[in-house]
């Protein structure tokens, strides 16, 4: 066991499961029905390697997929270890549904599912995803129904002011300071590219609490964003 | 939809294109006069192109995947390579020895 590492048993699989929403006890398992339908043909020999159980396809799968995966999990779940440990729960369960896998998808969207839903269980069982208050956030209006405030426009900030990685750094420090259940679904729609369908069923909620979710997560953000992109304000 | 906060309730669908025809008559309406909530609508539209845009950002530095995870992954498949009665379970390879 390098590093002291915990090595899972494929047991641990079936402890996957759906969090968050009516959903939340039911058991996960790696669909082999696509969520969507773009198919990487040159993927072909790999699948069939894995299905044939080539120890060095294997490993191909973890060093091509692995880092995109601990990305995806990082901004799942925010402690390092966590998100490794989210890794590696989402391989041992890819490994036991190639078997079943038909290429009716890119293996990388069916793995980035599987590991946004290893490490939404990660955050289930850290006990962190709660509807916390978000009101702060949100546009305040008068007994009329109009703004109590006028917003300021902002800058170009997402071109010419504000390099790419600024930006990123910008938007990352306030999706960060979203409660949980806003986090995760600002992330999985609007970062990972997720449709609101498929986010849905990761998290084992219906489309239209998505959207609602996700409609006051950005409204949230764009109240944190504010005060750097006003215009005059830096 | 005469007001900011009916407009505003409806900015994510009107932006997903999912608005009925006579909702988005309506807010269309709104904006042609309310410069507050068409300057908001902008900010609102601009916070997810910025949010959009990490993915991107990200994928230039996925981070390096520990060589010692890399191991424990593929120690714990070769361990699990003969038939485990608990790991089969339904949609799984159950049954199936992976080698």
């Amino acid at each position: 066991m390098p590093g002291g590492r915990v090595v899972k048993g494929l047991c641990a699989a079936s402890a996957i499961l759906f969090v968050m929403g009516d959903a939340a006890k039911a058991e996960f398992v790696p669909s082999s029905k696509p969520l969507s339908v773009d198919v990487d043909a040159s993927e072909q020999p790999l699948i069939e390697a894995l299905r044939l159980g080539d120890n060095r396809a294997y490993e191909k799968l973890i060093r091509d997929f692995g880092p995109r995966m601990l990305a995806v999990a990082r901004r799942v779940v925010r402690s390092e270890t966590e998100a490794e440990e989210a890794v590696q729960d989402a391989f041992i369960s890819a490994f036991r549904a190639i078997g079943t896998f038909e290429g009716g998808a890119k293996l990388s969207t069916w793995l980035h599912r599987i590991t946004v839903n290893a490490a939404l269980m990660r955050l289930r069982k850290s006990g962190r995803i709660r509807e916390a208050s978000i009101e702060s956030l949100l546009p305040s209006f008068g007994e009329d129904g109009h703004a109590k405030r006028s917003p300021s426009p902002w800058r170009g900030g997402n071109g010419a002011e504000l390099s790419a990685e600024e930006t990123r750094s910008l938007v990352m420090e306030g999706i960060d300071k979203l409660p949980e259940a806003y986090r995760v679904v600002i992330m999985m729609r609007d970062v990972d590219g997720l449709s609101t369908l498929q986010a849905a069923q990761l998290l084992g909620d219906t489309e239209t609490a998505v959207k609602v979710r996700l409609h006051r997560a950005r409204l949230a953000l764009r109240e944190l964003l504010d005060p750097h992109m006003a215009e005059g304000r830096l | 939809m005469s007001t900011c906060r009916d407009c505003i309730d409806f900015l994510c669908d009107y932006l997903d294109n999912s608005l009925p025809e006579s909702q988005r008559v309506e807010f269309e309406s709104h904006l042609a006069v309310c410069p507050c909530c068409r300057t908001f609508m902008e900010t609102y539209r601009k916070t997810v192109e910025m949010t959009g845009g990490c993915q991107e950002c990200d994928k230039k530095t996925y981070p390096k995947l520990p060589e010692d995870l890399i191991r424990a992954i593929l120690s714990a498949r070769n361990g699990a390579a003969k038939p485990v009665g608990d790991a089969a379970g339904p949609g799984g390879a159950a049954g199936q020895p992976l080698e």
